[in-house]
């Protein structure tokens, strides 16, 4: 994998599939990548409200930003209010793997 | 007689009689024949038309014999006669449908040209009533098929024209949907489009016409390949710049004929709208009762209140009774307005509140001259937070107005004498459940059916007891109701029961002295507020801080404060609206708002608060107005005048509010929103201008630079020197030129303190001091580059020139008007230049120049809603008639003068009208009705201590008076005299010594009469601009 990965769709489902070898490659780089959906790749594994900033700055999209909501209110360990904003996001974005992800409880397994 | 149908199944009657014409080529011949009624067709070509396959295989006797099997038809004596080789029709080709529909076609075109508009759509729609079906049925050959495209082209044509008469006769709204069609049958035909998109324009819907114009504008790309003609493309400027020339021809066509006939009745419909109700966006469920009960209750009574809990549906209710009322009852010509009132915070907002929505030019006795002049229905909203402002403004708008009644909405009753209260108790179960299954079915889900579905579930079994249960812990509430339909989309009603069962839980407080119900709204927003993503939050902050709703612009502004990027407003924006805590509001002239029910902006209100945003909104809301207010001065000088006055107007909630805040956080940002949009005040004729103005500088103190200071107190002194408070307006001025004399080095200030004063001292009839000041400003000006400032100085100029009767001075300053009016586009000023060139023109005698020039000026006013300047224009209009020999139509100009000033309640034009039209009704033989408008003005000019022509209005009562034989009249005839000859108001000095004469001769004093009549009569000569010999009423000898 190259350092800024051109297909960032496919980094997350090999995080989200339990590969080890992206997550550790996303953290290794987690100090230097841009996109916001790496970033909240990183803040859901480093579960540090830093990250969370950082990736809320680097959000260009009304939907990005919502990911960062849904992750922030999951970090927070507010089970309810992730539930009612996943729903809420996956009517507009029914194809957003990351928050489907979160919603579903299993992010759990992250930081095994 | 013979007529014949072609248009729909043959039909031929003959005197009245139906007669049976054989079907195949006999009724074929009868069709061409017909087609060409009273022509001889050769009988060659209609063999060939006839039987054009075999045509050279016919014989001429198979054509003999049709012709006689339609002989015996038609009857005796035969219409089919036989002339040189060929066949024709003996019929008055009007009796044909069809060629008398295509004689409708060119007829109604020309009917249309000549505006004979109830001619034509009279024309076209009994012409196309002969459409009864398909087109010449009867003939079947080839040859009708031209016929038949000639007249589907004429029923189009007809449709096209005829909806065009009715647009123009006002029937816009009703035009829409035949219109749709229309443009479904005949989507080339692009006059159909502009009338259709000109129609959703009028209609105020103006998103849906630009909408149209792209749906036309596809249709011929896609199509033909073809781009809109120039009239499609030129609608759609007009509609982007909302220039009010589109709004219609009966509208300008009432002000238009002021030109050629001077006022008539059609002018009485050239009235502002008589209603500002929104439309309900969705049915009012169960209040049938409720709504009976408030018509029945304001059938009898001045003053009802609902009272109610928060959220209960207070506004929808009275809003539903005004419409109700609007469609049934008549009596209400002073129409039905809204105020809403949750923005407000003083009895001054109160009151502006209530100005700006009836469109009154003044302070509280101009709201009260308007409300007495015509029956009117205030709907009072929101009262709850500023119920005793409200309770005092309302005693007394009913104590000053006896044909006024108030329909108030408060949480909270008025507690004044008269007041009849209606309490609006929440729904019951049934009416809850229909309003959660109504509000579902809004949100796109059709009612949920089980209670345990996950998001779109549809496994069966019906759960209405559980929404009842549900409806029933929301209290009844329809604003609790809603927020929770609103989220029928996302979640379940289980999920929706139990999250907001934990939460009335958390929240239920037994000590609590709160009433339960509110508790369940606040708690019910709340649990919506926390189920929103953080920017939807930040949206509701963002909005909180609006106090009369905002524009897109406005929100992105403020939102981006909040840290909320301008992309992401629309979105924020778009999901507060589906989770129902935005309204959404539409004017007439296509702009969007957006705002927060009253409720709802509390609690968010609250919550930024917490939040610690609070400050960075407010600023931000006060920076947005401070950035619009300055470019709003050069844009309300400029030809994009309209739109800068429409956001002044719409912008008046928020602009108080920024300037409260600033008042104790940014002093010197108010005052650069003050002075930013002090000339619109003045435009608008907003008195509460001089007010915020006098405001913003006392809080800046001394922190703010001698420029904006004395433009500040400019600004006021025209606004308060418009409106009559001219000692304010002096001492203003005065404080400004102590300011140009601390900076001598700057001549602009010292020419706009100039040239303000000469405006004030104009109105205190100090003409040549007038000229005096507005040449030296002209003189400073010129070493400046500032054409719109030297052009408004030459008006005044002009107008100080007209009244001291200086006939070389006027010229000069109406060629300096002239020379300035070409670099301006300033349709406020122009329009002031035309009045000046009629003033210009009567004090020459040119009367007929006159009565052009001011009906010009006025019809202009009429179509870009200066009203205020149209009613003086119809003054001085009123005037020149007379002068030009029209007294009829001078007294209707003047009559028609009057009320427009009485619409807009300004009350010292309405005085000064009366006046002139008791004059004429003088002039006329008709006392009484002089005595009674003289003495309306009197009334007025006693209370405020004097006005324009106030002592023409007493001469002239007092010379009536003397005819009457009243002992004290020569008196006050003597003291007015002395007072004219001193002022050198020659028109009043006229009348008095003609009054005084007529007394003279009465008592035998000869002498004395023929002294007074020369002197007279000398004074008329000085007089002349302004009145004629027809009025000299007691010089009749």
């Amino acid at each position: 994998m190259s350092d800024e990965p051109t297909n960032v769709d496919t980094v997350i489902r090999r995080v989200i599939s339990g590969d080890s070898s992206a997550r550790c490659w996303i953290m290794e780089r987690a100090d230097t990548v841009r996109d916001p959906r790496l970033l909240i790749l990183v803040a859901l594994i480093d579960r540090r409200p830093a990250r969370i900033d950082r990736a809320l700055k680097a959000c260009e999209t009304t939907g990005e930003r919502q990911v960062v909501a849904i992750t922030a209110a999951h970090l927070r360990g507010d089970g309810q209010l992730v539930d009612a904003l996943a729903r809420d996001h996956l009517v507009d974005h029914p194809d957003s793997v990351l928050v489907a992800w979160i919603a579903s409880g299993a992010t759990g397994s992250l930081g095994q | 007689m013979l007529q014949v149908c072609l248009i729909g199944p043959l039909e031929v009657r003959r005197d009245g009689t139906v007669l049976a014409v054989p079907g195949g080529k006999t009724a074929e011949v009868l069709v061409r024949l017909a087609l060409e009624a009273g022509v001889v067709v050769r009988a060659e070509r209609l063999v060939e038309d006839l039987w054009s396959d075999q045509a050279v295989h016919t014989k001429p006797n198979t054509l003999q014999s049709k012709i006689t099997r339609l002989r015996r038809a038609l009857g005796q004596p035969s219409p089919v006669l036989s002339i040189d080789h060929g066949y024709g029709l003996q019929i008055d080709p009007a009796e044909v449908d069809a060629v008398a529909v295509l004689q409708a076609v060119a007829a109604s075109a020309r009917m249309l040209e000549r505006h004979e508009d109830r001619a034509v759509r009279d024309r076209c729609a009994t012409a196309l009533a002969r459409f009864r079906g398909d087109i010449l049925p009867a003939a079947t050959g080839v040859w009708a098929e031209s016929w038949r495209a000639q007249l589907e082209q004429a029923r189009v044509a007809l449709l096209e024209t005829g909806f065009a008469a009715r647009a123009r006769l006002g029937e816009a709204g009703q035009l829409i949907s035949p219109l749709e069609a229309a443009v479904e049958t005949s989507p080339y035909r692009e006059g159909l489009w502009e009338l259709l998109i000109t129609a959703l324009y009028r209609a105020g819907r103006q998103a849906d016409a630009l909408n149209t114009y792209q749906r036309v504008r596809t249709v011929l790309g896609e199509q033909l390949g073809l781009e809109p003609g120039p009239r499609l493309r030129a609608i759609e400027q007009q509609i982007l710049n909302h220039d009010r020339a589109l709004q219609g021809d009966h509208q300008q066509a009432a002000a238009m004929e002021i030109v050629s006939h001077g006022p008539t009745s059609s002018m009485s419909i050239d009235r502002p709208p008589t209603s500002n109700l929104p439309t309900l966006t969705s049915e009012l469920v169960g209040r049938n009762n409720e709504l009976v009960a408030i018509g029945q209750l304001l059938a009898t009574q001045r003053l009802v209140t609902v009272v109610g809990p928060g959220g209960v549906g207070k506004t929808a209710l009275a809003i539903a009774a005004g419409r109700e009322r609007h469609h049934t009852v008549d009596t209400d010509t002073g129409g039905i307005w809204l105020i809403r009132l949750e923005a407000a915070t003083n009895p001054g907002e109160v009151l502006d509140g209530l100005i700006a929505t009836l469109g009154v030019s003044g302070a509280e006795a101009a709201l009260l001259e308007r409300l007495r002049a015509q029956p009117t229905l205030l709907i009072l909203d929101n009262c709850e937070h500023v119920v005793d402002a409200v309770a005092e403004l309302t005693t007394r708008l009913l104590d000053a107005a006896p044909t006024l009644r108030v329909l108030a909405t408060s949480q909270t009753p008025l507690d004044i004498d008269g007041e009849r209260l209606l309490e609006l108790a929440p729904l019951d179960t049934a009416d809850a459940t229909e309003l959660f299954d109504q509000r579902c079915r809004t949100h796109g889900r059709s009612r949920p059916v089980e209670s345990g579905a996950d998001i779109g579930g549809d496994i069966g079994g019906d759960i209405g007891e559980d929404i009842a249960v549900l409806c029933r812990a929301l209290d009844g509430l329809p604003l609790a109701i809603e927020l929770a339909a609103a989220r029928t989309r996302t979640l379940s009603i289980a999920e929706i029961s139990r999250r907001l069962d934990d939460r009335f839980n958390l929240l239920h407080d037994p000590a609590s002295r709160r009433p339960e119900r509110r508790r369940a709204l606040r708690s019910t927003i709340g649990w919506s507020y926390d189920l929103l993503f953080p920017d939807d939050q930040r949206g509701l902050w963002a909005l909180s801080a609006f106090a009369g709703g905002a524009s897109l612009a406005a929100l992105e502004h403020v939102l981006a404060a909040l840290e909320v990027p301008a992309g992401s407003t629309i979105d924020v924006l778009g999901r507060l609206a589906a989770r129902s805590l935005l309204v959404v509001d539409e004017g007439t002239d296509g702009s969007v708002r957006y705002r927060l029910l009253d409720s709802i902006r509390a609690y968010a209100r609250e919550v930024m608060i917490e939040a610690g945003m609070h400050e960075p909104a407010h600023a931000a809301h006060a920076r947005w107005l401070a950035m619009v207010a300055r470019t709003n001065t050069a844009g309300v000088r400029s030809a994009a005048q309209a739109e800068h006055l429409a956001i002044t107007r719409a912008e008046r909630a928020n602009i108080d509010a920024a300037l409260a805040w600033c008042a104790t956080h940014d002093p010197p940002l108010g005052l650069d929103i003050a002075v930013g949009f002090g000339w619109a005040w003045i435009v608008l004729g907003d008195v509460r201008g001089s007010q915020r103005l006098l405001g913003a500088l006392a809080a800046a103190g001394d922190s703010v630079n001698v420029q904006d200071r004395a433009t500040a107190l400019l600004l006021a002194a025209w606004i308060d020197a418009s409106t009559g408070r001219l000692d304010a307006a002096l001492a203003h001025v005065t404080a400004a030129e102590l300011h140009a004399a601390d900076n001598d080095h700057d001549v602009d200030l010292q020419a706009r303190c100039w040239s303000y004063r000469a405006y004030i001292v104009c109105h205190q009839g100090h003409w040549q001091q007038g000229m005096d000041l507005t040449a030296a400003a002209a003189d400073l000006y010129d070493s400046l580059d500032r054409p719109w400032d030297q052009l408004a100085n030459a008006l005044f100029a002009a107008r100080a020139a007209v009244g001291a009767g200086d006939a070389t001075a006027a010229t000069r300053a109406c060629d300096s008007v002239r020379h300035w009016q070409v670099r301006s586009q300033d349709p406020w000023l122009s329009v002031r230049a035309e009045a000046v060139f009629g003033e210009f023109a009567r004090l020459e005698h040119r009367f007929d120049d006159a009565v052009a020039h001011l009906s010009q000026a006025a019809a202009t006013s009429n179509r870009l809603g200066f009203r205020q300047t149209e009613a003086y224009q119809l003054s001085a209009l009123g005037r020149a008639q007379c002068q030009a020999g029209n007294y009829q139509q001078g007294l209707q100009t003047l009559q028609l003068a009057v009320a427009k000033a009485e619409t807009i309640g300004d009350v010292r034009m309405a005085a000064l009208g009366r006046v002139h039209l008791g004059r004429v009704l003088r002039a006329l033989g008709r006392d009484p009705e002089a005595r009674e408008a003289l003495a309306a003005a009197a009334n007025w000019h006693r209370q405020a201590g004097g006005g324009e022509q106030a002592a023409l209005g007493d001469c002239l009562i007092a010379a009536m008076d003397a005819r009457a034989g009243r002992p004290d009249a020569a008196d006050r005839l003597e003291v007015l005299l002395e007072v004219a000859r001193n002022t050198g108001d020659a028109a009043v000095e006229v009348f008095a010594l003609d009054a005084l004469a007529r007394l003279a001769t009465a008592a035998g004093n000869t002498a004395a009469a023929d002294a007074h009549r020369l002197a007279a009569d000398h004074r008329m000569g000085a007089a002349r601009h302004f009145i004629t010999e027809a009025d000299r009423v007691d010089n009749h000898r």
